[in-house]
C-alpha cells in the first residue's frame, strides 16, 4: 500500500430530481433498461451518480467487461480503512473506441471517477466517466 | 499411349481455359462491387461509450430506448398482447439473464461495431460480438422448407442492384423475452433489406419486416450507420473470459475481483 493512500475522498451522492425520475420511468416503460452485450443494467441505480476519488489497485482489460478496482477511503469513515470498489466498464472494443487503452490506468494512479452505484449497496458501480485527480481527461488518444 | 497423353493435355488445357475465364469473370464482377471497407456502427447502438449505457452525465446521446426497433410495431390485436407479455417476461429476464450477442434483426441496430466483406459469391457482416451474417449472392435460393429451422440470424440470400445490396432473410428465431430486445414475430416473418452507402462515412439499411400473421402491414425502418474512426481493427467480445457477474438468488451481482 502506498504511504499516501490516505487520500482525499469525494463521495458525493446526487439525485437528479424530477427529470431523472421521469427518464427512468420512460426507460422502464419502454423496456429499455440499459441493454448491454453480456447482461442488463438492472443491478445499477441509474438515478444516482456517485463520485469517488481513490487509487487504482488494478485495471482489468478483459472480456466481457473491463473493470477498475479502486481503493477508496470514504469521507466520515472513522476507521480510516480503505474500501475496494469494483467499477464495471463496457467491453474492451467499446472502451477502446472511447479512446482508452490497456495502459490507460496503472496500479497506483489516483483518479476521480463517476459511477452509477449498485442497488444492493455493495462497493460496485457502473462506469460513467473518469479524470485524473488533477482533472486531466483519461483515455484521450 | 500417345493418344492418351494428348487427350489428357487437351483436358488440362480446357480446364485451365475455363478456370481462367472463370477467374476473369470473377474479377470483373469484383470490380463492379462497392467498397464498404472499414469499421461501422449503428447510430442508435448503445455502448459506444465507456460505461454500460450511453447516458453519460451531461450527455444527451442516444440511449437504448431510442432504438428504432424499440418503437411499437404494427401488431394485430393478438400479437400486440403477445408482445406485451414478452415485455413483462423480458423485465424478469433482465434481473438475472446473461447472453452473448444479438440476434437478427436486432443485431443490425446493436452496439457492436462490424465489418463488411464483399465477394462475388457472398457478403459477410462480421460483428464484434462474433455474430456473422452470410448473405449469399451467387444465385442460390433459400433451402426447401423441410431443411429450414429457426436460426438466430436466419437464412439470407441477396443480389446487387447497382450499389445496393438487397437481402432476403427468412427462418429467424425470435427470443423476445431476452433483454437484447428483438421485436417478436411469427415463423412466417420475412425480412427485406436494402443496404447502400449514402456518403463517404455513411451506410444505410432500409429494413422492411413482413409478417402476415403478426403485423397488420409491413414495418419499414431506416437504420443508419457511421464509420468508426477510433479503432483500426475489429476486436471481438467474449462472454466467458472474466465474467464477474454471477447470478445469486435470482439477481445479477458483482464478484469482488
Amino acid at each position: 500500500m502506498r504511504p499516501d493512500a490516505a487520500i482525499r475522498v469525494a463521495l458525493s451522492r446526487s439525485r437528479a430530481p424530477l427529470l431523472s425520475a421521469l427518464v427512468v420511468m420512460l426507460v422502464m416503460f419502454a423496456s429499455a433498461d440499459t441493454a448491454v452485450a453480456h447482461h442488463s443494467g438492472a443491478m445499477w441505480d441509474s438515478a444516482k451518480t456517485v463520485t469517488l476519488e481513490g487509487i487504482v489497485k488494478e485495471f482489468q482489460w478483459s472480456n466481457p467487461h473491463c473493470w477498475i478496482q479502486l481503493l477508496v477511503k470514504e469521507a466520515g469513515d472513522a476507521t480510516g480503512e480503505q474500501q475496494e470498489w469494483s467499477i464495471e466498464m463496457a467491453a474492451p472494443i467499446q472502451v477502446r473506441q472511447g479512446g482508452w487503452k490497456p495502459g490507460t490506468l496503472k496500479a497506483g494512479d489516483r483518479i476521480r471517477i463517476s459511477i452509477h452505484p449498485a442497488h444492493d449497496g455493495s462497493h460496485a458501480g457502473n462506469f460513467v466517466s473518469a479524470v485524473s485527480s488533477d482533472g486531466r481527461p483519461l483515455g484521450t488518444t | 499411349m500417345k493418344r492418351l497423353v494428348t487427350a489428357l493435355c487437351l483436358c488440362m488445357a480446357t480446364f485451365q481455359a475455363v478456370a481462367g475465364t472463370s477467374t476473369q469473370d470473377r474479377q470483373q464482377v469484383f470490380r463492379k462491387l462497392p467498397d464498404w471497407t472499414g469499421i461501422w456502427i449503428a447510430d442508435d447502438g448503445v455502448m459506444t461509450r465507456l460505461g454500460l449505457r450511453n447516458d453519460v452525465e451531461g450527455d444527451s446521446g442516444p440511449t437504448f430506448k431510442d432504438r428504432i426497433m424499440s418503437r411499437p410495431a404494427p401488431y394485430n390485436a393478438e400479437w400486440r398482447a403477445k408482445a406485451q407479455d414478452a415485455l413483462k417476461n423480458s423485465s424478469k429476464y433482465r434481473q438475472a439473464g446473461k447472453e452473448c450477442g444479438f440476434y437478427f434483426p436486432g443485431v443490425m441496430e446493436s452496439p457492436w461495431a462490424f465489418e463488411v466483406l464483399i465477394t462475388p459469391e457472398q457478403t459477410l457482416f462480421v460483428f464484434a460480438g462474433r455474430e456473422v451474417r452470410h448473405i449469399y449472392t451467387d444465385g442460390r435460393s433459400h433451402p426447401p422448407n423441410d431443411e429450414l429451422w429457426p436460426l438466430p440470424w436466419g437464412d439470407s440470400i441477396g443480389h446487387w442492384e447497382a450499389d445496393t445490396l438487397v437481402i432476403d432473410t427468412i427462418s429467424v428465431v425470435a427470443h423476445s423475452e431476452r433483454f437484447q430486445m428483438n421485436p417478436i414475430f411469427s415463423p412466417a416473418a420475412h425480412f427485406i433489406e436494402r443496404i447502400r452507402k449514402v456518403g463517404k462515412d455513411r451506410l444505410e439499411d432500409t429494413l422492411t419486416m413482413e409478417d402476415p400473421v403478426a403485423l397488420t402491414q409491413p414495418w419499414t425502418m431506416k437504420l443508419p450507420y457511421t464509420r468508426v474512426t477510433t479503432i483500426d481493427r475489429l476486436i471481438h467480445g467474449d462472454c466467458m473470459d472474466n465474467d464477474r457477474n454471477p447470478v445469486v438468488d435470482g439477481k445479477l451481482t458483482v464478484s469482488p475481483r
